[in-house]
């Protein structure tokens, strides 16, 4: 399959739990981008000033738009989830656009995006749990009535997957068109279908990804 | 009735004259193909959102930026469904799997015509967000300061529109890649026609696609006029669109039953 992540290396036997492993292009490129994540928070907030400098200013606009995104979204009382909801819009916004460097976004492999789904899922029943108590919680999956439990249940459950492969699917769409192009006319040609594909469908995805993460919590909780 | 068996005799020998890769491939073109029968709910919506926005334009037309901003925002998102079959039609053409897998060919060449046929269930998603597209470029032509609110909410209801499609996709990726039933002893028939059976069970998330789009065009018109109430509208049309999805998700039940856990093989 020549769409699927590239084996960079394979971790040497002798580790332990690891030894085999092959580690691909996924791994790879969420290690870079972690890192200028991190390089980036640590430049950026270094000396902060009551007089914000040019990056400042733009990280505080950013706090402040996810702010009050969670506010506006989710209510007041969830303030709370906004460093989470940030963490998971910038990650998944860098790893969209990593097909403007010619490397293949990490979101283009359903190992990182069901990985990210299943921490809104989680957060998801954990929080209505704590919100409403145990046994409440759980008797609200016999409402309307009883007998739609099961429904209920296979509906719950297909929240992450529909989450994850929305992601999914819209940045391999991505990657096998780019290929494709790029095999047809590798000049100039591919910068329309970049537009498209990279940048619109990667901030609209990361948009809505963080949107529905933020609705779901919030409708579990109250 | 006897000469009925010989001729699906005949039919099935013939079938099974093909070698492997060509039976494959030749199923691969039918499947590429039918998958591109999608194209006509993009079209459908994407038509049904220019011509609301060219009404809204007529009747406010100093308002035309931000409707053609919301009717593209609309129509990119409408074409979602269009993108996904193209990729399945792309692995189908370019990228086959199934060529070089083990098992019975007869049921490779029906996984790929089923892998197709699921994606037609894009069509209803495609058509349904196309009509909230219009919704909304009709509302932010009424009331252009809600615009934020409206497109929000077109986001978020046609996300949830795309469930149907995703879940076709998700059962089309499982057939060309996994395979399933093409290993073992079993009877092809069953096995093919239970392939082909998954993907046609998915061709019913037409309904829920076109059900929620509409959820979400409703809910998108109501955030333009009281853009006040967004919350309390958003939980309604979620919980809505949730209980439309039900018959999606009976489908996508029957179609992984078939797949992975079928009662007909024994």
């Amino acid at each position: 399959m020549e769409f699927a992540p590239k084996v960079h290396f394979i971790i040497p036997e002798w580790v332990p739990l690891l030894g085999g492993t092959g580690v691909t292009e996924t791994v790879t490129t969420t290690w870079l981008i972690m890192i200028l994540l991190t390089v980036f928070g640590w430049v950026s907030t270094r000396v902060l000033d009551e007089k914000p400098g040019p990056l400042q200013n733009v990280v505080e606009m950013f706090v402040e738009s996810i702010q009050n995104l969670t506010v506006s979204s989710m209510g007041p009382d969830k303030l709370g989830f906004a460093p989470y909801m940030g963490t998971l819009a910038l990650y998944i916004l860098a790893a969209n656009l990593a097909g403007l460097f010619a490397l293949r976004p990490p979101t283009a492999d359903l190992n990182t995006t069901m990985a990210l789904s299943f921490i809104t899922f989680i957060s998801i029943h954990y929080y209505g749990m704590k919100r409403k108590g145990v046994i409440e919680y759980f008797k609200e999956f016999a409402r309307p009535m009883p007998l739609l439990l099961p429904l209920n249940i296979i509906g719950e459950l297909s929240t992450p997957i529909s989450l994850s492969f929305r992601l999914f699917g819209n940045m391999l769409g991505g990657v096998i068109i780019m290929y494709l192009v790029y095999q047809l006319i590798p000049f100039a040609l591919p910068v329309l279908p970049h537009i498209y594909f990279d940048l619109f469908a990667g901030v609209l995805q990361t948009f809505i990804f963080v949107m529905l993460s933020m609705v779901f919590i919030s409708l579990a909780m109250d | 009735m006897q000469e009925g068996n010989e001729i699906i005799k005949a039919l099935f020998d013939w079938i099974s004259g093909y070698d492997k890769k060509t039976l494959v491939l030749a199923a691969s073109a039918i499947g590429a193909g039918l998958a591109m029968i999608t194209g006509i709910g993009p079209g459908l919506g994407q038509g049904l959102a220019a011509g609301r926005s060219t009404e809204s334009v007529g009747l406010n037309p100093c308002r035309s930026r931000e409707i053609t901003f919301t009717m593209f925002l609309g129509a990119a998102i409408a074409e979602t469904s269009g993108i996904f079959a193209l990729i399945i039609a792309l692995i189908l053409l370019f990228a086959n799997p199934l060529v070089g897998m083990a098992g019975a060919k007869q049921v490779l060449a029906a996984s790929a015509v089923a892998a197709g046929i699921a994606m037609t269930g894009g069509i209803g998603s495609a058509v349904g967000q196309g009509y909230a597209a219009g919704k909304a470029a009709e509302v932010v032509g009424l009331n252009p300061g809600a615009g934020r609110n409206v497109n929000l909410t077109l986001l978020l209801g046609a996300a949830v529109a795309e469930t149907s499609t995703i879940l076709a996709l998700v059962v089309a990726l499982v057939l060309l890649f996994a395979g399933p039933l093409a290993a073992g002893e079993k009877s092809w028939v069953i096995a093919a026609a239970s392939v082909i059976g998954a993907g046609l069970a998915m061709a019913a998330g037409i309904g829920p696609g076109a059900g929620q789009g509409y959820a979400a065009g409703k809910a998108v018109e109501a955030s333009g006029r009281r853009p006040g109430h967004r919350g309390a509208i958003l939980r309604v049309m979620f919980i809505g669109q949730a209980v439309a999805q039900t018959t999606g998700i009976y489908a996508l039940i029957v179609a992984l039953i078939l797949l992975f856990a079928n009662p007909l093989l024994g």
